[in-house]
């Protein structure tokens, strides 16, 4: 089963690299690059990690998943290329397994091209003042830039498995600007309320994105944090696992 | 001996639409049949019969309400024993401006199980005429060479149980005729072809068994050994009447 399941792989990879797609990576490489640009030309100092940070959580990783896991099993569902290879002796969970894994090489290879490349050139180019450059914080931040990846991914996923169409991205953003919201009012009107700051870290799972500010705060290694990250991505994984079984394949969810 | 399983056993299958709203669809109601290995059942009734729906549950796509079974070869249809078995031709078609006709077949094949699928691929695509479009992009296929490969994909991998939606759809007289001798190579193989079809005189040609299905209600069983040509027309006819007087 392994061949056939690469051959899926490829293609499901080469469905989501339409000629529009293409213009995924280099939108954003032209926006993270402006931004980059600025944020080096007006910095005293330019602490590559950080800024990395700034770029790919905040810009890249986001809308390379949305993009790329717009509709991301609902669209497989209505144009009926789920029902195409469930017909075959593939499980619901290798389906979804390939297609998370396409779907992840996707935003990872933007995240490459859009949060990488653009920083490696700055940092070279086009810095006026000092450069920080810590290798060990640099890959840190990186690799849970992957993770973060994943978290979007698999929570785009999720929601794709229940909710038709684009509205996997509209209930995803809808979350995390409700809250950012309500966590930006604990914090301005209940920051003296032990149990309300907690709850105001849990309302979205946001463990890699701290963990990297915990990073580059030089807080040294976000074991909590990274913990949260995790967990969530691992209960976030679980359900999407679990709901793919749920589909309906001819009428969307039960 | 050993008794071999049904090709296909359905009892008591049932499926409501919004089954809490006040619209309730009634799809189907208590449908049970069986198909044995090697039989060429046709499946007809009107438009919103619940032909389609049947399939589906069949297939293991669309869930039944409570209370019904489906096998298929003696296992459950989403099993993937079962799996490697079966053949679909659905009545929509997949499209895909990314995707060409031999990358997909090839998919299929290879799921199927053929771990060299060029030359099973390049023979189907021969035996439908489909070579010169081996190379275009599904979305770039007319209607009715989409259903040319749906029907394709129904038949890569050797199955022993061939499902097929509404088969002659779209399809041209040549193709129809084509259509039906591969029917018949694969029946003398031992294949089972269950399908579901509007086209009376293909049923008749092809088919040792029709079910005639009305509003969700399997309303008669006929086998076709033997009878006169137009029978299922005139049979047809007198069961709509019967629901109309009913």
């Amino acid at each position: 089963m392994k061949r056939p399941l690469t051959k899926l792989y490829l293609i499901e990879l080469r469905r989501l690299w339409t000629v529009a797609a293409v213009f995924i990576p280099l939108g954003l490489m032209l926006l993270s690059s402006l931004i980059l640009f600025t944020s080096a030309r007006l910095s005293k100092t330019y602490d590559v990690a950080r800024f990395a940070a700034s770029v790919n959580i905040t810009l890249v990783v986001p809308l390379a998943a949305a993009l790329f896991g717009v509709a991301l099993v609902a669209a497989d569902v209505k144009d009926g290329w789920l029902r195409t290879l469930l017909i075959r002796p593939v499980s619901r969970q290798n389906y979804l397994l390939i297609k998370l894994a396409a779907v992840y090489t996707s935003v990872v290879i933007t995240i490459v091209v859009a949060g990488v490349i653009p920083n490696v050139i700055v940092t070279n180019f086009f810095t006026k003042g000092e450069v920080q450059f810590d290798l060990g914080r640099v890959l840190a931040v990186h690799g849970i830039f992957l993770l973060q990846a994943m978290l979007v991914v698999s929570l785009l996923a999720l929601f794709s498995c229940w909710v038709p169409g684009v509205f996997n991205v509209v209930l995803l953003a809808f979350w995390s600007i409700v809250a950012s919201t309500v966590g930006s009012y604990i914090q301005a009107f209940h920051a003296m309320d032990k149990w309300l700051t907690i709850l105001k870290d849990f309302l979205f799972p946001s463990g890699f994105s701290k963990s990297v500010d915990a990073i580059n705060a030089g807080m040294g290694t976000p074991i909590a944090e990274l913990a949260w990250g995790l967990g969530a991505l691992g209960v976030v994984l679980a359900l999407t696992f679990w709901s793919i079984t749920k589909i309906q394949v001819d009428k969307g969810s039960e | 001996m050993e008794e071999r399983p049904r090709a296909v056993q359905a009892e008591n299958i049932s499926k409501t639409y919004n089954p809490r709203s006040k619209n309730a669809v009634f799809a189907l109601k208590g449908v049970g049949f069986k198909v044995d290995q090697g039989e060429i059942v046709g499946l007809i009734g009107p438009n919103g019969a619940g032909k389609s729906t049947l399939l589906r549950i069949l297939l293991g796509f669309l869930n039944a309400d409570v209370g019904g079974a489906v096998s298929i070869l003696g296992d459950h249809p989403e099993a993937l024993a079962t799996r490697k078995q079966i053949g679909y031709q659905a009545d929509s078609h997949f499209r895909s401006n990314t995707v060409s006709t031999r990358a997909f077949l090839e998919l299929h094949a290879l799921l199927a199980g053929n771990p060299a699928p060029t030359e099973e691929v390049d023979g189907i695509l021969k035996h439908f005429n489909l070579t010169n479009a081996a190379g275009r992009k599904l979305s770039a296929l007319s209607k009715g060479m989409r259903q040319k490969i749906e029907l394709a994909v129904a038949f890569v991998g050797s199955p022993k149980v061939v499902f097929l939606d509404e088969p002659t759809a779209s399809l041209d007289p040549p193709s129809v005729f084509e259509l039906r001798e591969y029917l018949m190579q694969l029946k003398a193989k031992g294949t089972t072809v269950f399908f579901s079809s509007h086209n009376l005189t293909e049923v008749e040609n092809v088919c040792d068994r029709v079910l005639f299905i009305l509003d969700g209600s399997l309303v008669a069983e006929h086998s076709l050994a033997g009878t006169p040509q137009g029978f299922l027309e005139e049979s047809f006819r007198k069961h709509l009447v019967e629901r109309k007087g009913s």
